[in-house]
């Protein structure tokens, strides 16, 4: 009989090893495959499982650029483990795709490629508006007749990141289906309407503006998806590198020589001759690795450049940014990055030559790529951001009144009131520091410096434009952190903050 | 077989007209250094800097082929130095010794100077690996070899003149031509260090240099010159032997 126990578990243990069965995919670029170009949009891959426990290795590979004259790719990757007989689902958040080159989908067990996915599009439909409805009624609304709507009844459809909801030029929610939604999902769609206002329940549809119900098709253009127009390389201009100067490397090297022709003359014919040229050659020996790891240690050069639209009622801010990296010489770098940037790709800008890849471990935050010497790479990314600075704003005729209290971990620096083309200087504020400010509407001047600045961003927050009044000012302070492994460097910044205050 | 090119290869250490030579070689690496030593701040308009291994690596190659071909022909004896052909007349050691010590005193000298070279190599390595040094090093010491192989049989001749003008024309056919034509054939030794330099991409010139296949076959060939010059070497100084003892 123990026998027969012992051969009965051999056999469902021999079974469930051998015969493991076809994983089951379902890959969907967008909530149910619909999307729109030059958005920011979500990939989802439902994985079941009817075999044994398995683990397997995802990665999304996302492409900018020129496939002949370089481009870049960022490897999204993940490391999941699904059990037996259960599903599971991954998002990945996607920046905005360049229709030439589809997104690309792999996924690994144990090193060996089981599926490769190259994700298709039609044109036709990634260009029109998309509309998305949660909830079992569709009102009615005077829509343009080419716009998709997109009917959600069931939360699981649902991604998980706020930004991946930037991929619909309208939200409408019914309030009963609101009131079901569990709270992370509740939280994402709020932070969406904080930052774009493009949500709206059904029963508010009369608020809702002209300009949302009447979106044009996107134009079919050449796509840079990128945040600046052209790359911008100032904020890498005049950083200091930490290796030894030519002047102090040239006296060490006089005065080792010197040394040798010391020894020569007056050593060599001595008792311990050997010796003393063999201490003579360690210790410059020794001398020469520490240069040559200053150079390991030290030479990179960082610029970060970022806008940041902060929310003044909710402190929530939203932030673009870009990296700039150069190294003088070839160097594979890694780094992880603060858990508040929730996407980061690689970007394509014009005069880049081959391919550059950049691996991204989204588990762990963690960054690769390979700089070759003599070469300028950009790193790009969305961030969030809690900065409670309370302002009291009020307008009168010829003024404006402002109580500003900055509790942030930040000083705001420059801070200048625009209204429309002019603005007006105010000052810096310190962390802790509160200030009532007055601002007369005759001392606004024309023109406005941070339209100037705005001009040079591709992406930003669409609200930034409809606003008519603004405070903005600049943080000196590092928002995002990257920790690039082993390495000291001095990292220039320039992040501007915008908060609007009113229409 | 008794040690005497270890006396030799001190002679050459402490010599002056040896020490000419270094002096020469390091005012360049000094200057040279000064002059391309990347800047500290970094200029956006401009943002290159010079791979000084590659420039480097080059200047050894050729100063250290032209040494080891100007010692091993004897054009370049030191005072207390005896000439290849005096010490087959007057020396009671036999014919393949003086060659063969020739050859290994002249190696010895190189490996010095690549120890005294080595501090400073370090700091223009940059970044990169140690093992690219010691890298060089073989492929410079493996260069060198079929230019002693030839020396030893220039120095053979009698005639002074006859003796610099083929150590020159073998310097030049070996070492110079290749860097008017570059990576035209894998056996030029420019080929393989332009290879270890990665000066493909920097230099855009095509380099011919296949490592796994080329290495041996180079290794081979570099040899097979060598051992037959030495060998027509000591059957001409057989010959000169025996013109003296007649």
């Amino acid at each position: 009989m123990k026998k027969i126990i012992l051969l009965i578990f051999a056999l469902i243990f021999l079974t469930s090893i051998s015969y493991s069965q076809e994983l089951i995919f379902d890959i969907s670029l967008g909530i149910k495959s619909e999307w729109k170009l030059e958005r920011f949009l979500p990939l989802f891959i439902d994985i079941y499982n009817p075999g044994n426990r398995i683990t397997l290795n995802i990665e999304a590979i996302y492409n900018q650029g020129l496939r002949y004259a370089g481009y870049c790719e960022t490897v999204y990757q993940e490391n999941i483990e699904i059990p037996p007989l259960s599903n599971k689902k991954i998002e990945f958040l996607i920046p905005p795709i360049d229709f030439r080159y589809p997104l690309r989908l792999r996924i690994w067990h144990n090193n060996k490629l089981i599926r490769e996915e190259k994700i298709d599009i039609s044109l036709e439909r990634i260009v029109l508006p998309l509309i998305l409805i949660l909830g079992k009624n569709i009102p009615s609304l005077p829509f343009s007749e080419k716009a998709r709507i997109l009917r959600i009844y069931d939360e699981k459809f649902l991604p998980l990141n706020y930004k991946a909801y930037d991929n619909f030029d309208l939200i409408l929610i019914e309030r009963a289906f609101w009131d079901k939604l569990p709270t992370n999902l509740k939280n994402s769609i709020t932070m969406y309407k904080i930052l774009t206002g493009r949500v709206y329940f059904t029963d508010e549809v009369k608020k809702i503006p002209l300009e949302l119900l009447k979106i044009p098709p996107v134009n079919i253009t050449i796509p840079h998806n990128t945040i600046l127009y052209t790359p911008d390389i100032s904020l890498l201009q005049g950083q200091k590198f930490l290796y030894p100067d030519r002047f102090i490397i040239t006296a060490a090297l006089i005065i080792y020589f010197i040394s040798l022709f010391l020894w020569k003359n007056f050593l060599f014919k001595k008792r311990f001759s050997f010796i003393t040229f063999l201490t003579i050659i360690s210790i410059f020996s020794i001398l020469g690795f520490q240069v040559k790891n200053s150079f390991e240690k030290d030479a990179l050069a960082v610029g970060e450049k970022s806008l940041i639209y902060l929310d003044p009622n909710t402190f929530v801010g939203e932030n673009y940014f870009n990296v700039s990296l150069f190294s003088p010489f070839k160097r594979d770098i890694s780094f992880n990055y603060s858990p508040n940037i929730f996407l980061l790709y690689n970007a394509y800008y014009q005069p880049q030559k081959g391919k550059v890849s950049l691996f991204i471990n989204r588990k762990e935050n963690k960054g690769k790529i390979i700089l070759e010497k003599n070469r300028v790479y950009f790193l790009e990314g969305l961030s969030f951001h809690f900065l409670p600075i309370n302002i009291d704003f009020k307008e009168l005729p010829d003024r404006f009144i402002l109580i500003i209290e900055n509790n942030s971990n930040f000083e705001l620096r420059d801070l200048v009131l625009k209204l429309g083309n002019a603005e007006n200087y105010i000052g810096s504020i310190t962390k802790g520091e509160r200030k009532d400010i007055t601002v007369w509407k005759s001392g606004l001047k024309e023109p406005s410096l941070l339209n100037e600045i705005l001009k040079n961003y591709r992406l930003k927050t669409s609200l930034i434009s409809k606003k008519r009044i603004l405070l903005w000012g600049r943080i000196k302070e590092p928002l995002n952190q990257f920790n690039f492994d082993d390495i000291k460097r001095e990292v220039y910044r320039d992040n501007i903050l915008i908060i609007p205050l009113g229409e | 077989m008794r040690l005497w090119w270890i006396t030799e290869f001190k002679f050459k250490i402490n010599d002056k007209k040896y020490l000419k030579t270094e002096l020469i070689y390091i005012f360049i690496i000094v200057i040279l250094t000064l002059i391309l030593w990347p800047s500290k701040t970094l200029d956006v308009n401009k943002y290159s800097i010079p791979d000084l291994f590659l420039i480097f690596s080059l200047s050894h190659f050729l100063f250290i082929t032209y040494l080891s071909s100007l010692i091993s022909s004897g054009n370049l004896l030191a005072e207390r130095e005896f000439k290849t052909l005096s010490l087959v007349k007057y020396s009671d050691l036999s014919i393949p010794n003086i060659i063969l010590g020739r050859v290994f005193s002249t190696l010895l000298y190189i490996l010095y100077l690549f120890v005294i070279l080595f501090p400073f190599n370090l700091i223009i390595n940059f970044s990169g690996d140690i093992s690219r040094i010691f890298m060089l090093y073989f492929l410079l010491i493996l260069d060198t070899i079929p230019l002693i192989g030839l020396g030893a049989l220039w120095s053979t001749f009698i005639n002074p003149s006859l003796n610099w003008l083929f150590h020159w024309i073998s310097y030049l056919v070996f070492i110079i031509i290749p860097f008017i034509f570059p990576s035209t054939f894998f056996l030029f030794p420019l080929n393989n260090i332009l290879w270890l330099v990665g000066a493909e991409n920097i230099l855009y010139v095509s380099v011919n240099f296949d490592p796994p296949k080329h290495i041996p076959i180079i290794i081979l060939f570099y040899l097979l010159i060598f051992l037959i010059s030495i060998l027509i070497a000591q059957k001409r100084l057989k010959y000169y032997k025996g013109e003296e003892k007649e």
